[in-house]
């Protein structure tokens, strides 16, 4: 597996100077408006890209094909685009966090517990989404899966929308706090439920 | 030990391998006890298939010229020469017996008989 | 010795094509040449070889186990080539090393490295700029660096030049060298086959016509070139295919089976494989 994960890495690298380009851009972007809350958001979208990128990486050089040639096996493969994907955010999460303590003196109406808590979920949230898509990416392959990824990001939206619509109460803030810290436990066991169906997916494809 | 082969002759690659060998013990350029390629170099080299080199081989292990040393490769025979000689002389009479005994039955006289032996003896080379 | 690559009663079915009772048997020591036309079933029975498609029915053994039980340990030893360089082509070679070391547990940097000068691939360079022959001498120079004992090649000479196919036959012929390894090569390119295989093993429409030590092939068969009443009178069980044009025939013919003294020139294996596949229609 760190074969493989090496391999997305290095294979990442021209993403990663734009990336940090961004981030850098971003941060100042920050620091000028005195709002941190887009730092969130970038990081929602980078997860989701990376692997994402990856996968498309690997179907355009055939990767896949070459790497089930050799000794690694057919699971390995599939966790291991987990595991970078959970790498990626938690390394997003941290310097997203960090960056907002190094921000924190010049941003209007900071609160910690509250920034880092909204990172998590989005954090978590991120992963929830790559959960639900990522068995589709391992089932279709990356072209005909971008229309599902784009209605599980529309999906959100549009329950916000409707709960907004139908003056639905939002649950209150004692609620939302003890659902993020839960976050981590739900997202892992929805991460196991979705390596488990991706494996058996994995298993079964032809190339 | 050169060994040249033509893919254009009617001869058989393998059957060129053992003519040639057996010429260079004849001659005496191959002296017993010295050592032949492995068949596997010999492939390698002339570009052809093991399974040929290992036929000649075979067929000059079985006709008495090289024998096999397990795990050494294969040597000249430490054989009588002259043995192998004549029993290739016993054998070219017999056949050509057998020319000469088709050919008076079909009333082929022996001038004509020299000609085709000699035309025959030519091509070989 | 035992057989590198065994076979037996190989099935795989699809909508508008199936691979039958796919039998070939790969000694140690040597060089199987894998021939048939585009479609015919070479890709599909080499995926099925490496268990990247699953089979309907039959056994494959490698190196005297089963391809599917002892998958990982087996793959150790496979060293394969496909027709396209499958490494990220953002990748340099000395990245690709790193990433094959924590791949294959017999990965040799050294012997790597070695090949990579011999090739002459550029230490430096993405590979993306690399040209298409330096790409598949990558891939083969990979396939030969962690102490694989059989060689898959599935159409990886296309496209080279004859030149760098000359180099790649030679490193065939030293692989071979050891006797415990073997080569399987399915190529379009019968020349080259034609100079080094020891076996060839021909498929058409999914099926295996034949599959013999290569010289025995080109031996027995030969092309007989006559007027269409000398065809007539001929054997016809001797006759493999045949091909009449407006003043004669041409036809593959088993050697030793047409008596006379008829002119039977030479069949190389492009002939062969022309009169067995488009005999089929006459």
């Amino acid at each position: 597996m760190k074969g493989l994960i090496l391999k997305d890495l290095l294979s990442l690298k021209k993403q990663g100077k734009l990336l940090l380009l961004m981030l850098v851009f971003f941060v100042v972007y920050s620091y000028a408006t005195k709002n941190t809350s887009i730092l969130g958001s970038m990081l929602a979208v980078l997860c989701t890209m990376l692997p994402i990128t990856t996968l498309s990486c690997d179907e355009r050089s055939k990767w896949d094909k070459f790497a089930l040639s050799t000794p690694v096996q057919r699971k390995t493969v599939v966790v291991s685009k987990y595991v970078l994907s959970i790498l990626f955010n938690i390394t997003a999460f941290a310097i997203m966090t960090v960056i907002n303590l190094i921000l924190l003196p010049y941003i209007e109406n900071a609160n910690l517990e509250e920034t880092v808590l909204t990172l998590l979920g989005t954090c978590m949230g991120t992963l929830l989404i790559l959960a639900i898509f990522m068995p589709f990416l391992f089932k279709f392959g990356v072209e005909k899966s971008r229309f599902i990824l784009m209605a599980i990001y529309a999906l959100p939206l549009m329950i916000s929308g409707l709960i907004h619509k139908m003056n639905i109460p939002l649950p209150d803030e004692r609620f939302l706090k003890s659902l993020a810290y839960a976050s981590p436990v739900i997202t892992l066991c929805l991460l196991l439920i979705s390596v488990n169906v991706s494996v058996g997916i994995y298993n079964k494809k032809e190339f | 030990m050169q060994i040249i082969i033509s893919n254009s002759s009617d001869k058989p690659i393998y059957e060129q391998i053992t003519s040639q060998i057996k010429n260079l013990i004849i001659a005496g350029e191959l002296q017993p006890g010295d050592a032949l390629p492995s068949m596997r170099y010999l492939a390698k080299e002339l570009r052809i298939s093991v399974i040929t080199t290992k036929r000649a081989y075979e067929e000059l292990e079985r006709d008495g010229f090289i024998e096999s040393v397990p795990g050494k490769g294969c040597f000249v025979a430490m054989k009588n020469m002259e043995f192998i000689r004549e029993e290739h002389l016993r054998l070219a009479e017999e056949y050509l017996q057998k020319a000469v005994d088709s050919a008076k039955t079909a009333g082929i006289a022996l001038p004509e008989l020299q000609e085709i032996l000699a035309m025959l003896y030519k091509e070989e080379q | 010795m035992e057989n590198v690559l065994e076979i037996r009663k190989l099935n795989k079915r699809y909508k508008g094509f199936s691979l039958s009772d796919v039998d070939i048997t790969l000694p140690s020591g040597s060089i199987m040449g894998f021939i048939g036309e585009n479609g015919a079933g070479k890709t599909t029975t080499i995926k099925l070889i490496l268990n990247l498609l699953h089979r309907d029915s039959g056994e494959i053994k490698i190196f005297g186990k089963d391809n599917i039980r002892n998958e990982k340990e087996i793959k150790e030893e496979i060293g394969v080539v496909f027709d396209e360089c499958n490494f990220p082509d953002t990748m340099k070679i000395s990245e690709i090393s790193r990433v094959m070391g924590h791949i294959y547990s017999k990965w040799d940097d050294n012997t790597f490295g070695r090949y990579a000068d011999k090739f002459s691939l550029p230490a430096n360079k993405e590979i993306k700029e690399f040209s298409r022959g330096m790409k598949m001498k990558l891939s083969i120079a990979a396939a030969m660096s962690h102490g694989a004992r059989l060689l898959i090649l599935d159409e990886a000479t296309s496209g080279l030049d004859p030149v760098v196919r000359d180099e790649i036959l030679d490193i065939f012929l030293e692989f071979i060298q050891d006797e415990r390894n073997a080569v399987f090569v399915s190529t379009h390119i019968l020349s080259d086959i034609e100079k080094v295989a020891d076996y060839i093993t021909f498929i058409h429409k999914g099926r295996i016509k034949f599959s013999q030590p290569k010289d025995e092939l080109l031996e027995n068969y030969g092309i007989l070139k006559c007027s269409y009443s000398e065809f007539d009178a001929v054997d016809k069980s001797a006759v493999k295919g045949y091909r009449k044009n407006d003043f004669g025939v041409e036809a593959l013919v088993l050697r030793d089976q047409i008596r006379g003294y008829k002119t039977i020139d030479h069949a190389t294996l492009e002939d062969i494989m022309l009169f067995t596949v488009r005999g089929d229609q006459q």
